[in-house]
């Protein structure tokens, strides 16, 4: 079995600890090592596991590497994502992808014309109870979907998240593409009205908002709604959530992806706190990416549908600054 | 009228809040149940027999009484304004069920006879009477989560009868007149004045699903959820998050007593759920005995008819965002 190499790509994203781990647990993967604008911070992750830190991105892209994973600051998604994909590379890319539609049209046009596969980073999807909420739906078992309510609540990231020349957004554009993506994945059918209530209402010094909430109607009149705030702080037994409400004709169905959790209650630590112990969704994203670059089928989850989310969200702030609903263009 | 003697109450309407209201006066001390009004019925002669209580054969007959004090209006949501009304013209107080009515026309009249004629007009918003609500607004504007960013509540119950008067949307106004606006109530009374409401109403059969997004003075985001048709147990949530903390209520919770029998006794379908308590006084007896004081001793109730007449402006806004896909401004 041939060994896929990969190289990261960006070191600011936290979630590149949790792909780190799962590539370096592959007996298939071998992480060459990786770059970032920061050596000092690839320095910090990669030194300790004895990868190799390259000085430049071209040196790590015209390395023996077959694919990059993107971990940067949202902002910098399209730049990277369009020089891996020029040198040849397979991407898969942190959401959102990115943060202007054009940046999105070029790195999957990019990708496109390099003929190698773009994967948005979508997690989500590979939570059990969300794939079995997917399976349920699509047996018709609680009938035609009328409604969806969901959460993605977090805790504020700091950093350069609330940094918009770097992350392009607050919470809603942090929060709106993971359950967004799961309702597109899930109904089948594209976001068509959205409209949006956001403020900065947990945190009053910072520089991008905070509170989100989304309301989208989608082309068949389902109507959904999520709610993108950062509003977990230091007392809540856990950093966020994501659920969903899923109302049908003859039934519902309710996912709650961290619900297989213990209640910890630890005097080290004031606050009582929820320990997740169901499976990692991280394995199986990194699973299907590895395939996808294997078998040269299409990545599962696309350039197209990160795209797809985050027009959503950016949808969600025209809305907000107008005070009116906003129809996505037809892409 | 006087500490002397006790109150004298009817009770227009007997379906099951007409019958609830009933059940409580009688278990109260200083009121006495001066019978029902309701249309001839099979129920309404077993209900007044089993209260030992009269049933008036017309409304008229009822307000002829000169001695009644009070009439509690329990009938379909429609006709809150003319008989709030009437009882005000023949100097009776009144308490009305909510929702006060279904459009700001009725709720202004009504307040307008109570202020005319000095009777009081005192609407049943019971979540201000329950604890756990009670408890939760406490905490909250006694600051122990900062200031409300963001709220979430949901009320979710089986879908009315096909053949009642709820399913008429003239007659009860939906989902949005009939659950959220306990929510709404509740938190305008918690959070405070709303700026702006945009809401999504879906309906199927057996089903009416009412969401909104209330955008409040202070700058909080509540999103509300009324669900007709839930398949589940009758459901109760809110959750209000603010900048030093998330507090969390729900009816499934704080449930001190579960009782299991072999063979489920529950009963499936639909049906008018009201939520049982494990308490001394539940909130549906805190909150007539309330009224009933305001109008012995003149004091002001907990939530005044302009409150309530607030909240039904709130629903009819959520109605006409939901008609129009538009947000409204209030």
């Amino acid at each position: 079995m041939d060994i896929v190499n990969i190289g990261i790509v960006g070191f600011a994203h936290p979630h590149v600890h949790g792909y780190l781990s799962v590539l370096l647990d592959r007996g298939d993967v071998r992480v060459l090592g990786g770059w970032d604008e920061d050596s000092h911070r690839a320095a910090t992750v990669l030194g300790p596991l004895g990868l190799t830190v390259y000085d430049t991105l071209d040196a790590l892209l015209s390395s023996a590497i077959d694919a990059v994973v993107v971990c940067s600051e949202n902002v910098r998604h399209a730049e990277l994502t369009i020089a891996a994909a020029r040198s040849g590379k397979h991407v898969l890319c942190e959401k959102p992808l990115g943060t202007s539609m054009k940046d999105m049209n070029d790195m999957v046009r990019a990708c496109r014309e390099a003929e190698v596969r773009l994967m948005t980073a979508f997690p989500c999807r590979y939570f059990p109870a969300v794939r079995e909420a997917k399976l349920s739906v699509e047996r018709g078992e609680i009938g035609t979907v009328l409604a969806i309510k969901g959460t993605n609540r977090g805790t504020m990231p700091g950093g350069w998240f609330v940094d918009p020349s770097l992350s392009g957004g607050g919470a809603v554009l942090d929060h709106t593409v993971h359950v967004m993506d799961l309702m597109r994945w899930i109904l089948e059918d594209e976001p068509d009205v959205v409209y949006a209530e956001m403020g900065r209402l947990f945190h009053d010094d910072l520089a991008v908002e905070d509170t989100g909430l989304v309301h989208v109607t989608f082309r068949g009149g389902q109507k959904t709604v999520l709610d993108t705030s950062w509003s977990r702080g230091k007392s809540f037994p856990t950093f966020g959530d994501v659920t969903m409400e899923i109302i049908g004709t003859n039934g519902m169905i309710s996912v709650d992806v961290y619900a297989q959790k213990n209640e910890l209650y630890c005097d080290e630590r004031v606050r009582a706190e929820w320990s997740y112990w169901g499976d990692n969704p991280d394995e199986d994203l990194i699973g299907d990416f590895v395939q996808a670059i294997r078998s040269g089928t299409p990545a599962p989850i696309t350039g197209e549908d990160g795209l797809a989310a985050a027009a959503v969200a950016l949808a969600a702030y025209e809305s907000a600054s107008l005070e009116v609903p906003v129809v996505l263009e037809v892409g | 009228m006087t500490n002397e003697r006790s109150l004298r109450v009817a009770v227009a309407g007997c379906g099951t809040m007409g019958k609830l209201y009933a059940s409580v006066l009688t278990r109260m001390d200083d009121v006495e149940l001066a019978g029902f009004y309701a249309r001839r019925s099979e129920s309404a002669i077993d209900a007044a027999a089993s209260f030992g209580t009269r049933l008036f054969a017309s409304y008229e007959e009822l307000l002829a009484e000169a001695d009644i004090d009070v009439v509690c209006i329990t009938l379909p949501t429609y006709l809150h304004r003319q008989y709030a009304v009437q009882a005000a013209e023949r100097g009776k107080h009144v308490i009305c069920e909510k929702p006060m009515a279904l459009t700001l026309e009725d709720t202004e009249a009504m307040m307008r006879a109570s202020e005319r004629y000095g009777t009081r007009l005192l609407v049943g918003h019971v979540l201000r009477f329950s604890p756990e609500y009670r408890n939760l607004r406490g905490h909250v504007r006694s600051g122990k989560i900062g200031n409300v960013g963001v709220g979430h509540a949901r009320r979710a119950s089986l879908h009315p009868p096909s053949d009642s008067w709820f399913k008429n949307e003239e007659l009860s106004g939906g989902v949005l007149f009939d659950l959220m606006i306990h929510d709404i109530d509740f938190m305008r009374w918690t959070l405070g004045e709303v700026r702006s409401v945009y809401a999504s109403l879906t309906t199927a059969p057996g089903i009416e699903y009412a969401n909104a997004t209330l955008r409040f003075a202070s700058g909080a985001i509540v999103n509300l959820e009324a669900h007709w048709g839930y398949p589940g147990p009758f459901l109760a949530e809110v959750e209000l998050a603010g900048q030093s903390g998330v507090m969390r209520c729900s009816n499934l919770n704080g449930q001190p007593l579960i009782v299991r029998q072999t063979e489920s006794q529950r009963t499936a379908g639909e049906g008018v759920h009201i939520p049982s308590f494990l308490l001394r006084k539940d909130p549906y007896e805190a909150e007539i005995e309330h009224f009933i004081a305001c109008i012995r001793t003149g004091i002001e109730p907990v939530v005044s008819a302009e409150d309530a007449s607030r909240a039904v402006e709130i629903a009819l806004a959520a109605g006409r965002s939901a008609r129009t896909g538009l947000p409204q401004k209030l």
